[in-house]
């Protein structure tokens, strides 16, 4: 049946990639698809509230012909803007077997003080409504 | 019970074919790899936070395939299976009566 002698039988729910952002009240953590990267390739910047990772990957290619492809290897580009300033002194970062995760901490909230202010009420008599049934 | 299809990459050369499949995050004691009846399947996980997350994917295999002579590495999530392709010409022995 033609030159492609694999034919990879698909799932009911074909998911590619298991990348994913999850936020907890302290910090947002970002799992990353970083096989191919090497771990000093990695660049990690952050602002207030942007987060910029990237990476090269080093080469995954081999000499043979490709025939079929899925994963691109193109390494890392991603950007990240966050609802919350983020504490970008505090980020962690780790990679594991082909695995980017960071943990990144939120800025705590600056406690804003409000101060109400009362004001006297003046009482007049109370007049009875007799209910009449 | 879902499961995550690992994207998969395949080569060729006059010998052998190869499959790059990435499974990020996985660690070798938690990956499989079988073959029976021209099918070669990969199952895999890993831990995320309390969960725990399958990589699973099924190959067809052509026939020209040695199976017998499939190896596989994992490296940094990288699965990378070598599949040799048998001779195609059999020395046929031929016994004296």
């Amino acid at each position: 049946m033609g030159l492609f002698p694999f034919h990879p039988l698909r799932s009911n729910r074909f998911q590619p990639s298991s990348n994913q952002i999850t936020e907890n009240e302290t910090s947002y953590t970002i799992e990353l698809d970083a096989v191919g990267v090497a771990p000093d390739n990695i660049s990690v910047n952050a602002t207030e509230n942007e987060l910029h990772i990237s990476a090269e990957a080093t080469s995954l290619a081999h000499d043979l012909t490709l025939i079929h492809r899925e994963h691109l290897s193109t390494g890392l580009n991603q950007k990240f803007r966050f609802r919350n300033s983020i504490d970008a002194d505090h980020i962690e970062a780790e990679l594991h077997n082909g695995l980017l995760s960071l943990k990144v901490p939120k800025k705590e909230a600056r406690r804003i003080a409000v101060t109400v202010k009362t004001q006297a009420l003046e009482v007049s008599e109370t007049h009875e409504t007799a209910l009449e049934i | 019970m879902s499961f995550f299809t690992p994207q998969s990459n395949i080569y060729k050369s006059d010998d052998l074919f190869l499959i790059d499949v990435f499974l990020p995050g996985v660690a070798p004691e938690n990956l499989q790899v079988d073959v029976k009846n021209q099918i070669l399947t990969v199952q895999a996980s890993r831990k995320r936070g309390a969960q725990e997350l399958t990589y699973k994917r099924d190959f067809r295999l052509n026939r020209n395939i040695d199976a017998d002579a499939i190896e596989g590495k994992l490296e940094n999530g990288r699965l990378q299976i070598k599949l040799p392709l048998a001779n195609q010409q059999r020395k046929i022995l031929i016994h004296a009566a």
